[in-house]
């Protein structure tokens, strides 16, 4: 899937220019109008491109399916997060890298990388059951053990799952506590679900947890419980 | 008393029937590249076992002389890096017993094999790791050095901790684009390793090249205090969600957040506005990719104390927010080593030790790396 232009600042090795965009001009020019936690609209990257895997399509399929319903949603995901509207092409506009003193965006942590490099995902939510499931595919600069996904890799995924969980079923909060058993290691470029579900809120606590298995099901990587805190606006 | 005896305990012992002639059965480990030659002093068998070969002698000795014979097969023969001198050592052990087997020693020796202690009971020493990992003129490109972008609170305690190298026993960690370069010539046990694609991979932790763009860190170690410092600096590509933003900016009297949200704000297009590096807008790292820090300094430290190699687990409290662009100090402890397993606690602060970022223990389980057959 084609992309806008997203020029990456020191992007290793190559310089690309922006691509051209395959969605509608309109999208680019008007933004839509704002909310608290909305970001502005630039690509969506939770959608299948050249460097997911087969298993990884295979998931994703089966999960739109299950969206067919409406009991399940797919989550959109950006890599600039911001809450200004001028695009990014307004900085780069003849596609030279830009000081990063100007960088108007933050970029995602998890969007970061080249397409295939780093993280690839997509989440999917229950509102019903109030779950977040992410299928993950992590690219070979996330090694840890020569062969394997670095822990930090995927407790920066089990992280931001357990982070959608929280905000879906509690608005806006943060990582208080994360507490992750590792059971057995990720090969690397291999495709993994992370399951999460919201298992208790006391007041402005949320308690949230989360496993990691195989595509088959059949092997347990590691098991994650959190405790995310409901940020109180009156206090900051 | 010989005078080889030293605190590490490797090996364990046990006497053989009441009747008879007393067999004391010698268990201790070795490294597993090390061949050892049958012994001729005592009978000798070599059995490998899941992790690290295991020399068990039987010498005759007196009973109450086991204690010393234990004592000085403590010394962890796999010290010593060449082979031969090994297989000496414990053939000059076992040559020792039965010397020994004159002396009357302590009374009430116990008849059963006590638990293997593993504590130290791989076979490659912190010294012998540290200098393997700290190879020089390896030709590979060290990240762990200071940049233009590293802040000035990094620069200062880098050149600070250098200075502790030459004097306080600290070692700088080099810092390879991936972790195979760091264990040249070894590879991973029991067929875990991973043959195809390895030249594109990168160590997570490397994973963004541009200088202070991703993760800018170093390691210091400290082989006897079993220590590490790591000295982190998060750069703008390991920012977190809108939610960390949040803790900083003002709210409407709609509940909605003003400052840098505001509608009507223009983007500043110069720097001044921005205060540089986001200071108004005060951006903050991932907590991942704390996490993934604390995981890679855990790892370097467990492999260096211990071989540690895969993490088992991860217990992380958060307090704070790194701001992107500053400096973090990771401080971490090996607590205790059992069980084949590595227990580590690292807290993660600002230099002046005011705001403490976040603290985590983790554990990591020890397997040694084996040699690589020649191809």
């Amino acid at each position: 899937m084609l992309r806008s232009g997203a020029l990456r600042l020191c992007a290793p090795g190559v310089l690309r220019g922006p691509r051209r965009s395959a969605a509608p001009p309109t999208r680019e020019s008007r933004p839509p109008p704002r909310s608290f936690a909305s970001e502005v609209i630039r690509v969506d990257l939770s959608l299948p491109n050249p460097s997911w895997s087969k298993d990884m399509r295979l998931l994703f399929d089966q999960f739109m399916k299950k969206t067919e319903d409406g009991s399940w949603k797919r989550l959109p995901s950006y890599k600039y997060v911001s809450p200004q509207r001028t695009e990014v092409k307004t900085f780069f506009p003849d596609g030279k890298p830009v000081k990063e003193d100007h960088m108007p965006q933050a970029q995602l942590f998890p969007r970061s990388l080249e397409e295939g490099l780093g993280f690839e995902y997509a989440m999917f939510h229950n509102h019903v059951e109030n779950r977040t499931v992410c299928i993950f595919q992590g690219g070979p600069y996330l090694q840890g053990a020569s062969g394997f996904l670095h822990g930090g890799a995927i407790a920066t995924m089990m992280d931001s799952t357990l982070g959608v969980c929280a905000l879906t079923a509690g608005g806006v909060a943060m990582t208080a506590n994360l507490n992750i058993n590792f059971r057995r290691p990720i090969p690397l470029c291999s495709v993994v679900v992370i399951n999460s579900q919201l298992d208790k809120v006391e007041g402005r606590k949320l308690f949230v947890s989360c496993n990691v298995q195989s595509v088959d099901g059949k092997t347990l990587h590691s098991k994650a419980t959190s405790l995310f805190v409901k940020l109180n606006p009156k206090e900051v | 008393m010989p005078k080889h005896i030293c605190s590490s305990p490797s090996a364990g012992w046990g006497l053989g029937p009441a009747k008879g002639p007393k067999h004391l059965w010698v268990l201790c480990r070795t490294s597993p590249a090390l061949h050892l030659q049958r012994q001729t002093a005592a009978e000798s068998r070599v059995t490998e076992r899941d992790r690290g070969l295991y020399c068990i002698g039987r010498t005759k000795v007196h009973p109450e002389s086991a204690p010393l014979l234990c004592c000085f097969l403590k010394s962890p023969p796999a010290v010593l890096p060449a082979q031969p001198q090994s297989s000496a050592m414990l053939k000059r052990g076992f040559q020792v017993a039965g010397r020994l087997s004159q002396h009357r020693v302590l009374p009430g020796v116990p008849r059963v094999l006590p638990r293997l202690n593993l504590t130290s009971a791989f076979g490659s020493s912190t010294d012998s790791l540290v200098s393997r990992f700290c190879l020089e003129k390896t030709g590979l490109k060290d990240y762990a050095v200071p940049n233009a972008s590293w802040c000035p609170d990094m620069l200062s305690l880098y050149h600070e901790l250098q200075e502790k190298t030459k004097t306080d026993g600290w070692v700088k960690l080099p810092s390879f684009k991936s972790n195979r370069d760091h264990i040249q010539g070894l590879k991973l046990p029991f067929g875990l390793s991973v043959a195809s694609g390895e030249r594109d991979w990168r160590i997570f932790t490397r994973c963004v090249q541009g200088e202070g763009q991703g993760y800018e860190y170093v390691i210091f170690f400290h082989p006897s205090k079993k220590k590490s410092i790591c000295l982190f600096q998060p750069g703008p590509y390991l920012e977190g969600a809108p939610g960390s933003w949040i803790q900083t900016a003002a709210f409407d009297h709609l509940g909605h957040p003003k400052g840098i949200f505001h509608e009507d704000t223009d983007f500043p297009t110069d720097a001044s506005d921005t205060g540089g590096l986001g200071q108004s807008l005060h951006r903050f790292a991932h907590g991942g990719s704390l996490a993934a820090m604390m995981d890679e300094t855990f790892s370097k430290t467990a492999y260096l104390a211990g071989e540690g190699l895969f993490t088992v687990s991860l217990n992380i409290r958060f307090k704070n927010l790194i701001p992107v662009g500053s400096l973090a100090v990771l401080n971490v402890d090996v607590e205790k080593i059992e069980d084949q397993k590595l227990y580590m606690s690292c807290i993660a602060q600002s230099r002046d030790q005011q705001t403490v970022y976040a603290k985590c223990s983790g554990v990591f389980f020890q397997l040694p790396l084996e040699k690589e057959s020649p191809q």
